[in-house]
This record gives structure tokens, sequence and C-alpha cells, in this order.
């Protein structure tokens, strides 16, 4: 008897409460990422921005860190964490940080001098200074950012699959690797098609947070 | 206005020298303001003149000297407390462009804490001053007014904490003319209850609004002060030459 595998919505509706699991399981790794990123990455951008010298040192060093191949990090996290969800977070945090770091520093620095110099004028202290204006007026710059360093590990948690992460990246590399064999299309579609709308609804959802956080005076055109 | 008291300026052989540079900016400047004067500093640029009043608030941190603000030595007070009580404009204006107009003129206000009904009724109070409705424009921001409109609100920011000093680095260039009115109108309001220094290039506002004149040059030196006095004289018999063929605009 000749079986025909299911087609798509069949596999899909056959699998789907595993596979919305693993949406869950990569919408939760992601976030997590996400949320590490964006503090330490601003963190790091607020401490910087002022000092030429450590500006250009750490920015390089982050530059450097996103040429190094990503199956390479994780493999390379592998060693000390083995496999699962803490090699994957590492790797993508790591990989995450340049656009942030950057656009929190330009968005930072590029604040108009006489904003800057009006506000220290008028006897707010450093960090006043920071909160009340730098911060806000830099905001739609670092949530760009943020974008940018979403959708970078939105790809890269893909990869992750191979050190064990969570996430829809495990249908990719099983239907990839079965190529040929029942379901395996299947499997593979699912990943990649599942990776990108969850990727086009961060994006969406970034473009909706930009609007609602940016301070009105500024969406003003 | 309310409790507005203009306090001495004095500034004991004050000096500014850039880093990395070889000589002084401005060299051991003295220079006395009596309590609510209103002094203007003319001259060409590169003399100095914006370089001694910066540091009057110590947005250029002198290198050397003394400022007495009402007697009192401010050289090393904290630089925040300082600026609390010296009002300051600029020529970029620099509003906050994601605050209300009414956040941007209750700035000093919050930051010292005041209450909410005395900093609004404060805010509306100045805003009238400077010819703007509270009502129709307290709650826009900085990009919905014109150029002029924007330096009113500067002028009522800086005003907004009752300071016994206000510094202008020209305030009114590139403005229209019934703004510039108002603000001078707003200046002359203020005749006698504030100390003002304004740094300007247009002479017949100097002539029109100041009580007196300071004349910088630099000769490729040090910025000096060649001649100061009661405006009238030094626009009409100035001493020195220099002077004279700067107010008559030989040169400059």
């Amino acid at each position: 008897m000749d079986i025909k595998p299911p087609n798509l919505w069949q596999f899909i509706n056959i699998q789907h409460s595993k596979i919305l699991s693993e949406v869950f399981a990569q919408c939760e790794l992601v976030l997590l990422v996400i949320a590490i990123v964006a503090i330490t990455g601003i963190l790091t951008g607020v401490l910087v921005h002022r000092h030429v010298a450590l500006v250009e040192a750490v920015t390089g060093f982050w530059s450097i860190v996103y040429t190094i191949p990503s199956l390479a990090m994780l493999v390379f996290f592998i060693g000390p964490f083995g496999l699962g969800w803490v090699p994957a977070v590492i790797a993508l945090v790591l990989y995450g940080q340049l656009p942030i770091v950057r656009n929190t520093i330009v968005g930072l620095r590029s604040v108009e001098p006489a904003i800057m110099e009006s506000a220290s004028a008028m006897g707010m202290k450093r960090f006043t200074v920071l909160r009340k204006v730098q911060l806000p007026l830099a905001w739609p710059v670092i949530i760009v950012g943020m974008r940018v360093s979403c959708m970078l590990i939105f790809g890269l948690s893909a990869i992750a699959s191979y050190v064990g992460g969570p996430g829809l990246g495990d249908y990719l590399f099983s239907g990839l690797s079965n190529l040929g064999s029942f379901n395996s299309m299947n499997q593979t579609l699912v990943g990649a098609f599942g990776i990108t709308l969850l990727a086009l609804l961060f994006d969406a959802l970034f473009v909706l947070v930009k609007k609602i956080t940016t301070a009105k005076g500024l969406r003003i055109a | 206005m309310p409790n507005v008291h203009g306090e001495e300026i004095r500034l004991e052989k004050l000096t500014k020298r850039y880093p990395n540079t070889e000589k002084d900016a401005v060299k051991e400047f003295n220079l006395t303001i009596p309590a609510g004067e209103l002094v203007v500093f003319v001259g060409p640029s590169g003399c100095g003149k914006t370089t001694t009043m910066k540091m009057i608030n110590r947005i250029i941190e002198p290198t050397s000297g003394k400022i007495l603000i009402g007697g009192k030595d401010v050289t090393n007070t904290p630089a925040h407390e300082l600026r609390r009580n010296i009002g300051y404009v600029i020529q970029q204006i620099g509003l906050f462009p994601h605050m209300k107009i009414s956040d941007n003129v209750a700035t000093v206000p919050n930051l010292l804490g005041w209450d909410k009904e005395k900093t609004k009724a404060r805010v509306n109070e100045l805003l009238h001053l400077v010819g703007l409705d509270p009502a129709e424009y307290g709650n826009r921001y900085p990009k919905q007014l014109s150029g002029g409109q924007q330096q009113r609100v500067g002028v009522a920011r800086a005003l907004a904490a009752d300071p016994a000093v206000l510094l202008m680095d020209e305030p009114c260039s590139a403005l229209d003319p019934g703004s510039t009115l108002k603000i001078e109108e707003t200046i002359g309001h203020l005749a006698d209850s504030v100390t003002i220094i304004i740094v300007t290039h247009n002479m017949q506002q100097a002539a029109r609004v100041s009580d007196n004149t300071a004349f910088f040059l630099s000769d490729g030196g040090p910025g000096q002060m060649i001649e100061s006095g009661p405006t009238n004289e030094i626009f009409s018999r100035p001493k020195d030459e220099r002077t004279e063929n700067y107010v008559t605009g030989r040169f400059g």
C-alpha cells in the first residue's frame, strides 16, 4: 500500500501542539535574549558615549565579535556550558550587542549641543540631563538598534538549535538533514516559515513600540 | 514681578586658557556689574566676550580667577546649584523638543522642587509676559512654534525661577522683528530687578536696551575689555579710537 505523506496543512494539524510549544520556546528565547541585550547594550552605550576612545574600543570589540561565524561561536560555548539553552543564550546575547550599543552611542551623542548646553545651564546634574533630556531624545534611535538586534537574534536563533537551543530551528534542521524522507519537506517548511513569520511579527511589534514610546513632541513632523 | 532681586556680579582676574592652546582666550579680566544693571558686551568675533559671559555660569570653566555674585564667591560652588540662580538664553534657543512649552518653562522650578500650583501660575505669568497665550501655546511642542516664538519661550524658561542674574548670548539674532521687540520689552520689564548681561553684535539693540556697554577686542592676544561705561557715552563719545571704529561700523 502506498502511504502518501500529509500535506503541509495536515502536518501542521497533526503536530500543532508540538509546533506551538516550539513557537513559544522560540519567542521565550528571543525575548530573554533581547531583554539581556537591551539592558547590557544600553548600559554600555550610556557609560561610554562621552569618551571617544572608549566608544571606539567598545564598538571595535563588538564589531569583531560580530564577524565570528555563528556556528563556531555556538560550538565554542558547548565546551564550558554543555548543550541546551545556556550556550544558545550566551552566543545570541554576544551577537546582539553591536546594533544596540552602536545606536545607543549614536543616539546619545547626536543630541544637539544647544540642547545639552541648555540642560546643564538650567542646573540639571549630569544624570538628570541623561534621564530627562538625552535618553528621551535618543530613544527613537536606540529602539531602531533594538529592532535590528532582534532580527539578527531571530536569524541566529534558528542555528542555535544545533547546540540544543529551543525553537523551530529543530524542524528546519531535522527536515533538511532527512530531505527526501517522509515529512521532511513539511518539517523544513514549518521551520523556515515559522521563524520568518515570527520574525516579521516581532518586527511589526517594534514598529508599534517605537511609535508608542517615542515622546509626542518628537513625532510631530 | 514677584521677589526678583538682581545681584552684583564681580569678576576678578578671570582667565581662560583652552586646553592645547598657547595663549589665554581671556586674561585677568576684571569687571563689576552693579545689582540690577543691564550691560551689553560688544566687540568683533573672537574678542572673548562670549567666553567671559559663559564663565559666569561656568558653562566654560575658568582657568583661574574669581567670580562673585551678590558678594559671595561662587567660583567653587557646585555648578548645578549656581546655575539654578542664573537665567541663560542662547542664540540656538535649545528648547527641549520632547517637552511641552509649559514643561520647558517649568524646567528650573521643577528642579528646585516648587509645588505644582506655584509653578503653573509662574509659567502662565511668564508666557503672558513674553506675549504667548498660555491656553493656546502651553500644551504645544517647540516644533509647532516659529523661531521667534521659541526664543520667547527660551526667555520665559530662563526667568522661571526668579534668577538674580540673566545671561543672554545673541538672543535676538535671526529673529523676526516682532519677537525681537517682545523680548526687548520683556527685558525692559525686568529693569533693576535682575542683573543682565547680553552679548550682541546688534548695535541698535545694544543702544536701545542697555544701561552700560563693555567693548571687547582681541589684538591677536587674549580678549580684553578696551572700554566700558554708560551706553550713551560709549556710543556718542567713546574714549578709544578702536571703540569708535567699532560702534560706528567702520570695522568688525
